[in-house]
């Protein structure tokens, strides 16, 4: 089990991380969401050990991670471009110290899964912006670590691709595998993590089973037509947002926004109702 | 246009990279041109007076002591390795091995002699001018041209060697910058600790210059041993003589080789130069690896070169211009053959024109290697901030 314990980062004045914990258990993918600038790079290279933490530890099973046991997959582009996929691989590998014949047999099974084994002796310069970030991650797993990292991985891929790296880190976390991973996408990680960690300003704002937190934090929304006669509701809600054809109250409880569902039917200048769960998007701006 | 302009000029001058270096290389110009004030502050004494005992007897021949005290020497009733004798109209010398103290001492025997001379009477106007100009000074040894040539042969080796430095700056820099600009570095810092990035730096500049040594004398071994093939080097030797006036006529390879008699001495001697050299090629890597750390644009890599490479040139300077019989053996380029850095090539000078006791090779390199650790030690932290960009 990782366990990162209060971990603390400062740049002289500035807090970029302000005591965050995390707890990680095999067989579970775990988002570290927020908005740019929150701190996800920087606990993630704390975690890595390439910058050290002013405050609090990382530990595995109860003592200090080894990162030979981890996967790190950076956010911007980490690749000789001048070099062939296999030669890069090789490369990465031997610094892993692993040999010839386990490095060869890894790249082999991972372009096959990712069906781009046929770029084996490609230069890496000439793949696409996504076939680079699949070669990125296929070396971050060489090692087969127990523990993968990836921050920002869906960067450059398309739809499909997204989906199918989804099914992959899936099927990986199924084999006993703990998997902490960062992204913007945040629709894709909705369906993607069992927890997540939200960090707003260095500051850990929400964690736990994205089902717990809907529970505890779920927001009802009511979208209503902007011509409606929606100022003169009284029904308590938590926020309201007026966009230039709509405009969207959103409630703590859903017997309020039931209420305001009873209200709006009666209007009849309404001919737009709609109620929905706020999104984890947007619960990451929170 | 203008924008482009000022922009690149921006990043070029006005990084923190560029900034620093200025500052040091202002730094060591203030110091270069107030190098008498600061030696003066500091009270040390550049030019030691060679002792030199000189007995009574030959007290009364020479001019007042004040001229040789003025040109370095200083009369002693101690008994030394150095002297001066006076006998049978003849001077003798005793423990001078260098041509410039040798020089200055003629002079001064030279006017003593003429001082006699004025001060005798002649039997004709003949006798008078021969012997004014003429004295008979005998040294205990023979500076011959031979050990000048092996000793020209073996600094040639090693500022060869040192130049070779000039060419790794860039390539240590480069790479550094490579790897951060590409975030390699991040990956592999993933798989080895930056202690050891470091260290693998280090040793990768001393190998390259070990490998460009070991090639450049293959491919020169390769070469002679070609032209020794065809005319055993006789047409070579003899186009040397001719041109650059030295004692290879009519000679081959062989008997050049024969002729230098090359032996375990210089062997040694060469090697105790490479040791200097090579530390101090070290401390020279240690501190390009500190700085080029710190750089985050091929602009800011290119800022630390230049300044490099300068500062290594104004030192292979300072060397050749220091390389005289006096300085070497009592002034400037003594007191920088203990000193880190400078020692790379005036320790190498003194080792070539002197005999330097083990005690002196020991404490300087002692000093180098003291300071090789202490670049190493505080210049990792440093470093490894570098490395990560951290604030």
């Amino acid at each position: 089990m990782l366990e990162i314990i209060n971990i603390s980062k400062q740049y002289k004045q500035t807090l970029v991380l302000d005591q965050c914990s995390l707890c990680a258990k095999p067989y579970q993918i775990i988002g570290v969401l927020g908005l740019n600038g929150c701190g996800k790079t920087t606990l993630f290279k704390i975690i890595m050990g390439l910058i050290p933490a002013s405050h609090g530890e990382v530990l595995l099973d109860k003592q200090a991670l080894d990162t030979h046991l981890v996967g790190y997959m950076p956010e911007q582009r980490s690749l000789y471009l001048d070099l062939s996929v296999f030669n890069y691989a090789m490369f990465i590998g031997r610094l892993k110290g692993l040999s010839d014949d386990y490095i060869y047999s890894q790249l082999s099974d991972l372009l096959t899964l990712f069906k781009i084994d046929h770029y084996m002796h490609t230069k890496i310069r000439i793949l696409s912006k996504g076939n680079q970030q699949r070669i990125q991650f296929i070396c971050a797993c060489l090692h087969n670590p127990s523990i993968l990292i990836l921050d920002e991985p869906f960067n450059g891929l398309d739809y499909n691709s997204q989906l199918d790296f989804m099914k992959m880190l899936k099927l990986w976390a199924k084999q006993g595998k703990t998997i902490l991973i960062s992204s913007h996408q945040l629709n894709l990680m909705d369906d993607l993590c069992d927890e997540v960690l939200i960090l707003k300003e260095g500051k850990t704002i929400l964690s736990g089973s994205i089902a717990m937190i809907r529970n505890t934090h779920q927001q009802y929304r009511v979208s209503v037509n902007s011509d409606s006669r929606w100022k003169e509701m009284e029904i308590p809600y938590s926020s309201i947002n007026a966009l230039i054809e709509r405009v969207q109250f959103e409630f703590s409880t859903l017997k309020n926004a039931k209420r305001a569902i009873q209200y709006f039917n009666k209007d009849t200048s309404v001919y737009r109702l709609e109620l929905s769960m706020v999104p984890l998007s947007e619960l990451v701006k929170l | 246009m203008k924008t482009l302009i000022l922009f690149s000029l921006k990043r070029r001058f006005f990084n923190k990279i560029s900034i620093l270096l200025e500052v040091l290389f202002i730094s060591i110009i203030v110091i270069c041109f107030n190098a008498d004030r600061i030696i003066q502050a500091l009270n040390i004494n550049i030019y030691q007076p060679i002792e030199l005992y000189v007995s009574t007897e030959t007290r009364s021949v020479l001019i007042d002591e004040s001229y040789f005290n003025d040109a370095g020497f200083i009369f002693t009733d101690e008994k030394q390795d150095t002297q001066l004798n006076y006998q049978d109209n003849q001077y003798f010398v005793y423990g001078i091995d260098n041509n410039m103290s040798r020089a200055k001492l003629y002079g001064l025997l030279l006017r003593s002699h003429q001082a006699i001379i004025l001060n005798s009477s002649h039997p004709s106007v003949e006798a008078f001018i021969t012997n004014f100009n003429s004295i008979q000074v005998n040294y205990d040894n023979e500076i011959n041209d031979i050990d000048s040539l092996k000793q020209t042969i073996l600094f040639m080796l090693i500022t060869s060697v040192y130049f070779m430095m000039l060419n790794f700056i860039s390539v240590n820099s480069n790479e550094i910058i490579m790897e951060k600009s590409t975030n390699v570095l991040e990956t592999i810092l993933c798989s080895v600790s930056s202690f050891k990035h470091f260290m693998a730096k280090i040793i990768l500049g001393a190998l390259t210059v070990a490998i460009q040594l070991f090639t450049g004398l293959i491919l020169i071994t390769l070469v002679i041993f070609q032209r020794y093939q065809y005319d055993q080097g006789k047409g070579l030797l003899e186009f040397i003589f001719k041109y650059f006036n030295l004692p290879f006529n009519s000679m081959s390879f062989s008997d050049l080789l024969n002729l230098l008699d090359w032996s375990s001495k210089e062997i040694i001697l060469l090697a105790q130069c490479l040791l200097f050299l090579f530390i101090g090629l070290l401390i020279i890597q240690v501190l390009i690896l500190m700085m080029s750390s710190k750089v985050k644009t091929i602009e800011e890599s290119s800022s630390i070169q230049g300044p490099f490479y300068l500062v290594l040139l104004a030192l292979y300077y300072l060397a050749l211009s220091l390389n005289t019989p006096d300085q070497i053996s009592n002034g400037l380029a003594y007191i920088l053959s203990y000193v880190p850095i400078a020692s790379m090539l005036t320790m190498g000078m003194r080792l070539l024109s002197t005999r330097v006791m083990l005690s002196d090779i020991l404490f300087s390199l002692s000093l180098s290697v003291l300071f090789l650790f202490g670049c190493i030690y505080y210049g990792f932290p440093f470093y490894k901030r570098g490395l990560m960009n951290e604030k």
